[in-house]
């Protein structure tokens, strides 16, 4: 049984002692950063609170196989606090609709399941595919893709960029979890 | 109905600002009334924003009636997750316990050293310190406004909490000393032993309440915070204030969190 599997295993059965070891080892260092990033401590103890519940939501969907069971937790906590701090989250004509801990918890699992599943998809695109709309999501300008790959013109970037995306969201809507997952 | 690809090309014009504003404003009618090409333009922002690491997500109205968001909710509500987060909170309460009192004997040297040198001045100050706890107890007891539950109840309650007013305290001893209390009688119960002066009955009522597993359990803290800052007890008052402001979600974790400045100041 791996680090990870004996955590989470702890956290659903309600091992006590073993959940101290968590916040024993892993407690100190979240607190460090949400005190860094204009949180309290009864902030940094709720967002730990809610990030293992997060990481046992995701388990109980799909068995986490993860090597790092802290590194996980870090990215969970970092999530779950970034989307507290951006309060302006849910619109609705440009009206911010104040978020209590519950639902900032849920949205931040519904976003990175999203995320995996937008990302699982894209690994099904053509290498080719992969690489130029990869540098379009990360914010390179059709400009400098042209430069970066040596393509003839920006039109043909375009329209690469154009067909590679048609593609992707064809995967995703085929796949049965978009309309679970669908904004 | 247009085909796919032109769809898709007028979404991304759409997105990149590159529509004539009358094809913009033509577009923005369609989105009005065609779901399909709303539920398209919202997978086109979705990726962006997801894919994108550098935007932030915005989240829309519509996230909150999203199917995986409602299955979430309902998990989170569920019996297994309510015990598998009440264990990471007592968990939690153990760990601060463990690692506040490990925090002690470095500091000890210090406090007796403090504690030697302020003796002198205490003694001068005490009736000053008593006065400061007897304000602030006069500033903060909430003896008599009790939560009411007279709007949504039975004629018991209603009696309950009309004794109460007309300080028949001991009626309400006699009537519920004999049943199964719930958190609004465990209240009212221990506010009577306490409105008597039975201050040691009161604080095991109240412990009975802390004990109990209603969702505002919290407010046996606060009570028995209240009998003890009464009786001048400040070890006992800041221990009690220490534990509400634990959990933001305890009753008056705000106005415990007032208190404990004052008693430091």
């Amino acid at each position: 049984m791996t680090e990870s599997e004996k955590y989470l295993n702890a956290l659903i059965e309600q091992n006590n002692k073993i959940t101290l070891e968590i916040y024993k080892k892993f407690y100190p260092k979240i607190e460090r950063f949400v005190l860094q990033n204009n949180g309290k401590q009864q902030d940094a103890q709720d967002v730990f609170h809610d990030a293992l519940l997060y990481l046992i939501l995701k388990h109980k969907e799909k068995p986490l196989s993860i090597n790092s069971f802290e590194a996980y937790l870090f990215t969970a906590c970092k999530n779950i606090w970034r989307n507290f701090l951006t309060k302006k989250r849910v619109m609705k004509d440009d009206i911010i609709i104040p978020m209590d801990r519950e639902t900032n918890l849920i949205l931040s699992i519904l976003e990175q399941q999203r995320m995996d599943f937008y990302q699982e998809k894209f690994q099904e695109l053509s290498n080719n595919c992969k690489e130029i709309l990869g540098n379009y999501f990360n914010g390179m300008s059709y400009q400098e893709i042209v430069e970066e790959f040596s393509y003839k013109s920006i039109n043909t970037v375009r329209q690469r960029v154009f067909k590679c995306k048609t593609k992707l969201i064809k995967l995703i809507k085929l796949d049965c979890r978009y309309n679970k997952l669908r904004q | 109905m247009k085909k796919q690809k032109e769809i898709h090309q007028e979404i991304e014009a759409y997105l990149q600002n590159e529509m004539s504003k009358n094809n913009r404003a033509l577009f923005e009618k369609r989105l009005k009334n065609d779901v399909h090409l709303r539920d398209e333009l919202n997978l086109h922002i979705s990726l962006n924003n997801t894919l994108n690491k550098e935007q932030t997500t915005t989240f829309k109205e519509s996230d909150l009636e999203n199917a995986t968001f409602k299955e979430t909710k309902a998990l989170l509500k569920s019996e297994t997750f309510q015990n598998i987060s009440k264990n990471i909170n007592t968990t939690s309460n153990q760990y601060f316990k463990e690692r506040n009192r490990k925090k002690m004997p470095k500091k000890r040297l210090y406090y007796i050293t403090a504690i030697a040198a302020t003796l002198v001045l205490l003694i001068g100050l005490s009736t000053f310190l008593n006065t400061s706890n007897t304000t602030l107890y006069k500033e903060y007891n909430t003896w008599n406004d009790l939560p009411s539950k007279i709007e949504k109840s039975d004629n018991q309650t209603i009696n309950i909490e009309t004794y109460y007013n007309k300080k028949a305290y001991t009626k309400i001893i006699d009537l519920l000393i004999d049943k199964e209390q719930n958190t609004h009688e465990l209240i009212y119960l221990g506010a009577s032993y306490f409105q008597l002066n039975k201050y040691k009955k009161a604080i095991e009522i109240f412990d009975k309440l802390i004990a109990s597993n209603a969702i505002d359990n919290s407010k046996g803290y606060w009570y028995k915070m209240l009998i003890y800052l009464k009786q001048k007890d400040t070890q006992k008052t800041k221990e009690l204030l220490a534990t509400i402001t634990q959990n933001k979600q305890n009753y008056n974790y705000q106005k415990a969190i007032e208190i404990i400045k004052k008693l430091e100041d």
